[in-house]
C-alpha cells in the first residue's frame, strides 16, 4: 500500500475523494439518484442558455475567423489551409473555454442570489443531482457551440481546399509553377490539402560522417559540425553530497588512480578520433591542422544547456594508437546546477561536440560512464549528429556524410504499391552564396529494407524551407511481408549547403502510414474539446459554490492555467534557484540575509511545485496541434485526454456536491 | 421521531444564528423555538420584521441548518429529500426561473416529482385554471408576468405534487383583493382537503380569516401561541347581534340591561370589512 501511495499519490486522492464523498458523505443522495431529475435540471440550464442567445455568439466567431482567414500570409495551399484549421479550431476552443467559464461560474451564484434555488432545493432533489443536473446542462450547451462550430469548421476548410485545388490544377496545366514544385504541388492536386494522416516516425537519427559498417561504427564529422549526445539517467538521492572530511573512495577509474571524492561527478567519456582527409573547407586552419578535440556541454532535460564547453574546457584527443578514456571531473558547484538535488531520477544529457577538422569522432558506448562512490551510470542512449540540431552538409567538403532515420516497429497496412514519405526541412546557403542565388537545393535518399536487403536507391529529393516535401517510394523498400517496418531511410545532401533534419518527435522525416478521414479528425478535435469544456464547467461550478461569481471566475482560471503557467517558468521552479538568485543578487550581503533569501526563495519555488503539481494539465488536450499539422489525432490523446478530465473533473464533482451540501443555500 | 408522529411540523428548542465571516456570532435570528403544528390545521406564523419567521421556514425547508435543535417535519427531519416530496412551498416572492413560460415551469417541478407525464399533462392545466391564469397567459415567459400572476404561477408550483403540508410566505403580497379573497378561498379548501397550512404573513387580517392556530414571534423569540378565537376573545364584552330589530324594540334591549345593572351598552349596526365591500362589487360588475 505505501509503495502504492508512492507511486500513484494523486489518483489515490482522488480515489479516495470520490469513495469519502460517494460512499460515505453522499451514501442517502447516491440510493437517490434520479436520472430524470438530473435531466430536468440539465434541461432548464440548457434551456436557460439558449434563451440568453449564447448561441448567437458562434455566428459572430465564425465571422471573425473568416474576417482573420482573409488577411493570412500562407506560404503555399496547404499552409493557407492549415492555418485556417488553426484559427478555426482555436476560435473553437477558445470560445466553448469561455462560454463554460462563465456560464458554469455564474449559475450558482446567481440563483441563490435572485433566490431561485429555494424553489429547487426544496423539492425533493438532493444536491448531488443539483451538481449534476447543472454539469450535464452546460455540457450540453458546449456540445452544442461545438457542434455549430465544427459544421463551420468541416464546411469552410472542405471550400478552401476545393479553391485551392482548383487553383493548383490551372497553374499546373498551364506550366505556371517552378520545376521544385512540381512534386509537391502534384500531390496536393491529387490528394488535397485536407489530411489527417497516421505519420510513422523515425525510432532515431544520426547524422555521420561516413556510411557506418554496422550499428556500432558510428562517426561524426569534425571542425565542429559534429556532434554526440549521451542520455544518462542519474538519481540524485544516489550521489553522496560532498564532505571531505569523511571522503570516501571513488573505486577504480580508466587511469587507474584511485582517489578520494570532493563531490560531484566523475565523467569518463571513450571517444575515440582520426583523420580523414575530408576537412570543412570553410573552418579549417590555414597551417598544420590542430589536435583531434573535443568540447563537453552539460545539458539538462529540455536540452538546455547548463554548464557550456566555455566552463569546462576542451579536450585533446589522442589518436588510436595511444588512446585512453577521457577522464573529466564534474565539480559540486556545476552538479547542483545541472541535476537539482531533489530531482528524482532525471534524464540530463552530456554532450560531446567536435573540435579540430580533417577528423572524424566517434564513441565508444563500453568505454563511457559517469561515477559516484558505489554506483556507477551507464548511458542510457547515444546518438550521433550534427551540430546546433542535426544539419547535414553537402558541396564537396563534406565528404561521406549522410543522414540515417531507423524506422522500426511501426504497423504498416497491406496491400500499398507505394509508400509516401514527408521531408520538412530548412535549408541554409553555403558560406559564399545567399539562399537565393544557391542553386537548386537537392537530397537523394535510398531506402534499405533490413529484413530482404532490399534497397530503393538514388531517390532525388528536392526539398523546400517552410514547406514539405513528398516523394514516393516502392512498397518493397518498406514493407517486407510481415506487417512492421525495419528499414532505414539514408539521406545525402548532392548540392552545396545545409540541410537541418530534426530527430525525435518532431523527426523532419515521417512516413505516411495510412491516410484517415479529415472529418473524423475534427470530430476526435471537438471531442477532445469536449472532454475540456466538461473539465471547465466542474472546476467552475466548484468554484463556484464557496465564491462569488467573479472571483470564481478567477479561481478557475488560474486552476486552469496554473500548471502551463509554472511550466512556463521552466528553470525557475527548480530547486536550488535561491542560492542562484543569491549568487547573483546578494553577492554582498551577509551569510544570515543571503540565507533569508536562498531559503524564502526555494520554499516559495517548492511550494509552486506542489501546487502546480496537482493542477491539471491542460496541454494534454491537444486539439489543435494534429489537425493543424494534418496529423491524425492519435487514441493515446484521446485516452490522456479522458484520464485528465475524468481523474480531475469526477474527484473535484464529489467535492462541489459535499461543498453545496452543507451550504445554506439562503443568503 | 417517525412518520407515525401526528404533528405536521414540531420544533425543539430550535435556534439559529448568524454568525460573521470568522464565525463569531452577529445575530440570533431565531431563539429556542417549540413548536407543533397538528396534521390539518392552518397555522399562522406572525411578527415584525426580523421577528424569525423566514429564518423558522428556511429551517423547516432546509434551506438553512439550525445551530441549534431540532426540527421535524411529517415525521423526519426537517429539510430531506425525502419529506420535500410531500411539502409545497410558495416564497414570500416567486422565485422562479424567469425565462420559461407558465406551463413549463410547471412541467419542470413536476419532472423534480418524478409525476409520471401522463399525470403532469392532466394536472398542470388544471393548477393553471385554479390559480387563474388563462390560455395567454400561460405561454408568456415568466419575466412579462405581474407581480399577482407570478405569485399565482409560484402558487401553482407549490401544489404540483398536491402536497400534504403547504409552506406559504407572505402568500396575499402583490395580490389585488379578488386575488387576496381567492387565495384565503383556496387556502380555507386546502384545509377542507386535510391538508395542513403554514402561513407566514405581515397581513394580519389575512391570518385572522384564515389560520386556526398562530404564534407570535418578536425578535427570535415567541411571544404567544394559540387558537386564533381564544387570543382574540374579549371575554369581559359580550355582544348579542339582533335582526331586524325596530327603533323601539332596541330601546326596549337598552332598558332591559340598564335595569339589570349593566353599566356599559353600545347597540350600533355592525359593518362589513372593506375586502367584503369591494369584491362584491367588483364581483357583481364581473358578472
Amino acid at each position: 500500500m505505501r509503495e502504492l501511495l508512492r507511486q500513484y499519490p494523486g489518483l489515490l486522492a482522488a480515489a479516495a475523494v470520490v469513495l469519502v464523498g460517494l460512499g460515505v458523505i453522499g451514501l442517502t443522495d447516491v440510493l437517490r439518484f434520479s436520472v430524470r431529475r438530473v435531466l430536468a435540471i440539465a434541461s432548464v440550464c440548457f434551456r436557460q442558455s439558449i434563451r440568453r442567445r449564447v448561441l448567437w455568439l458562434t455566428p459572430l466567431v465564425i465571422a471573425g475567423v473568416m474576417i482573420v482567414a482573409q488577411f493570412q500570409r500562407a506560404v503555399d495551399a496547404q499552409d493557407a489551409v492549415r492555418q485556417t484549421t488553426m484559427y478555426c479550431l482555436f476560435a473553437t476552443g477558445l470560445l466553448t473555454v469561455l462560454l463554460s467559464v462563465i456560464l458554469a461560474c455564474t449559475n450558482l451564484p446567481a440563483e441563490i442570489e435572485n433566490r431561485v434555488i429555494y424553489t429547487v432545493a426544496t423539492k425533493p432533489v438532493t444536491r448531488l443531482e443539483i451538481i449534476v443536473g447543472k454539469t450535464a446542462g452546460f455540457a450540453c450547451v458546449s456540445f452544442w457551440v461545438l457542434l455549430i462550430m465544427g459544421a463551420f469548421t468541416l464546411a469552410y476548410l472542405h471550400w478552401q481546399d476545393w479553391s485551392l485545388r482548383r487553383v493548383i490544377s490551372r497553374n499546373l496545366e498551364t506550366n505556371m509553377v517552378d520545376e521544385v514544385s512540381v512534386p509537391t504541388l502534384t500531390y496536393y492536386r491529387d490528394r488535397g490539402t485536407l489530411h489527417a494522416r497516421q505519420l510513422g516516425l523515425p525510432e532515431r537519427l544520426d547524422i555521420l560522417s561516413r556510411m557506418p559498417a554496422d550499428d556500432e561504427d558510428r562517426w561524426v564529422a569534425g571542425g565542429g559540425d559534429g556532434e554526440i549526445m549521451i542520455r544518462f539517467r542519474i538519481d540524485r538521492s544516489a550521489v553522496p553530497p560532498p564532505d571531505p572530511a569523511e571522503a570516501e573512495e571513488l573505486g577504480p577509474l580508466p587511469d587507474g588512480a584511485r582517489r578520494r571524492w570532493p563531490g560531484g561527478l566523475a565523467l569518463v567519456l571513450d571517444v575515440e578520433a582520426r583523420r580523414t582527409g575530408n576537412g570543412n573547407p570553410s573552418t579549417a586552419p590555414a597551417t598544420a591542422p590542430a589536435a583531434a578535440s573535443i568540447g563537453i556541454d552539460l545539458r539538462n532535460g529540455r536540452l538546455e544547456s547548463v554548464v557550456s564547453s566555455v566552463a569546462l574546457g576542451y579536450f585533446d584527443i589522442a589518436l588510436p594508437a595511444e588512446r585512453v578514456p577521457l577522464l573529466l571531473h564534474i565539480p559540486q558547484e556545476h552538479l547542483e546546477r545541472w541535476i537539482p538535488a531533489s530531482a528524482g531520477a532525471t534524464d540530463v544529457y552530456v554532450v560531446v561536440t567536435t573540435g579540430a577538422s580533417g577528423y572524424e569522432y566517434t564513441l565508444r558506448r563500453a568505454g563511457t560512464f559517469m561515477q559516484v562512490p558505489g554506483r556507477k551510470f551507464e548511458p542510457v542512449d547515444i546518438i550521433y549528429g550534427g551540430r546546433l540540431g542535426w544539419q547535414l552538409r553537402g558541396g564537396s567538403g563534406a565528404g561521406g556524410r549522410l543522414a540515417i532515420y531507423r524506422f522500426r516497429g511501426h504497423s504498416m497496412p497491406r496491400g500499398a504499391a507505394t509508400y509516401s514519405f514527408e521531408l520538412r526541412s530548412q535549408l541554409e546557403a553555403d558560406y559564399w552564396e545567399t539562399l537565393e542565388e544557391a542553386p537548386i537545393m537537392r537530397v537523394v535518399c535510398d531506402i534499405r529494407n533490413r529484413r530482404t536487403g532490399y534497397v530503393a536507391r538514388g531517390i532525388e529529393v528536392f526539398p523546400e524551407s517552410n514547406r514539405p516535401a513528398y516523394f514516393d517510394v516502392p512498397a518493397a523498400a518498406v514493407d517486407d511481408g510481415t506487417g512492421r517496418a525495419d528499414f532505414d531511410v539514408i539521406v545525402r545532401m548532392t548540392s552545396n549547403g545545409w540541410i537541418t533534419l530534426r530527430g525525435g518527435s518532431n523527426a523532419s522525416l515521417k512516413l505516411i502510414i495510412r491516410d484517415q478521414s479529415f472529418a473524423w479528425n475534427i470530430f476526435k478535435s471537438l471531442l477532445i474539446l469536449w472532454l475540456l469544456s466538461l473539465l471547465v464547467i466542474v472546476i467552475s461550478i466548484l468554484s463556484s459554490t464557496f465564491l462569488s461569481w467573479p472571483i470564481a471566475v478567477v479561481l478557475t482560471l488560474v486552476i486552469l492555467g496554473g500548471r502551463w503557467c509554472a511550466q512556463q517558468l521552466g528553470d525557475l521552479t527548480d530547486p536550488g534557484i535561491g542560492r542562484a538568485i543569491v549568487n547573483d543578487m546578494f553577492r554582498g550581503s551577509t551569510a544570515a540575509t543571503s540565507r533569508a533569501v536562498s531559503e524564502s526563495v526555494d520554499a516559495l519555488v517548492a511550494a509552486l511545485r506542489i501546487v502546480s503539481a496537482v493542477l491539471p494539465d491542460i496541454s494534454v488536450f491537444a486539439a489543435i496541434d494534429a489537425p493543424q499539422r494534418g496529423v491524425a489525432i492519435s487514441a493515446q490523446t484521446m485516452i490522456e485526454a479522458l484520464g485528465v478530465a475524468a481523474f480531475f473533473g469526477l474527484p473535484l464533482l464529489v467535492l462541489s456536491y459535499v461543498f453545496l451540501k452543507y451550504k445554506e443555500v439562503a443568503p | 421521531m417517525n412518520s407515525g408522529d401526528s404533528a405536521a411540523v414540531r420544533t425543539e428548542h430550535l435556534t439559529k444564528v448568524y454568525k460573521d465571516f470568522w464565525g463569531r456570532p452577529k445575530v440570533t435570528a431565531l431563539d429556542d423555538l417549540n413548536l407543533t403544528i397538528e396534521r390539518g390545521e392552518v397555522f399562522g406564523l406572525l411578527g415584525p420584521n426580523g421577528s424569525g419567521k423566514s429564518t423558522t421556514i428556511k429551517l423547516l425547508l432546509g434551506l438553512i441548518f439550525p445551530t441549534s435543535g431540532r426540527a421535524y417535519v411529517l415525521g423526519e427531519q426537517a429539510g430531506s429529500p425525502r419529506v420535500n416530496e410531500r411539502i409545497g412551498f410558495l416564497p414570500e416572492e416567486s422565485y422562479l426561473y424567469r425565462f420559461l413560460n407558465g406551463e413549463e415551469t410547471l412541467y419542470f417541478y413536476g419532472r423534480l416529482f418524478r409525476i409520471p407525464r401522463r399525470e403532469l399533462n392532466r394536472r398542470v392545466p388544471e393548477l393553471l385554471d385554479i390559480v387563474g391564469l388563462d390560455a395567454k397567459a400561460r405561454k408568456r415567459k415568466l419575466r412579462e408576468y405581474s407581480k399577482g400572476m407570478a405569485r399565482r404561477i409560484g402558487l401553482a408550483q407549490a401544489l404540483i405534487n398536491n402536497p400534504d403540508l403547504i409552506l406559504l410566505d407572505e402568500p396575499t403580497t402583490g395580490l389585488d383583493p379578488i386575488g387576496t379573497r381567492e387565495m384565503k378561498d383556496l387556502i380555507l379548501s386546502l384545509k377542507r382537503q386535510g391538508k395542513t397550512v403554514l402561513l407566514c404573513s405581515h397581513l394580519l387580517a389575512d391570518v385572522q380569516d384564515v389560520c386556526d392556530r398562530i404564534i407570535i414571534l418578536f425578535q427570535g423569540r415567541t411571544q404567544t401561541i394559540g387558537f386564533v378565537k381564544d387570543l382574540l376573545e374579549v371575554r369581559d364584552i359580550t355582544q348579542i347581534q339582533l335582526g331586524g330589530a325596530t327603533p323601539e324594540q332596541i330601546q326596549a334591549v337598552r332598558d332591559l340591561a340598564a335595569r339589570l345593572g349593566i353599566s356599559r351598552v353600545d347597540i350600533s349596526h355592525p359593518t362589513t370589512t372593506l375586502e367584503d365591500l369591494f369584491v362584491r362589487i367588483i364581483r357583481k360588475q364581473s358578472s
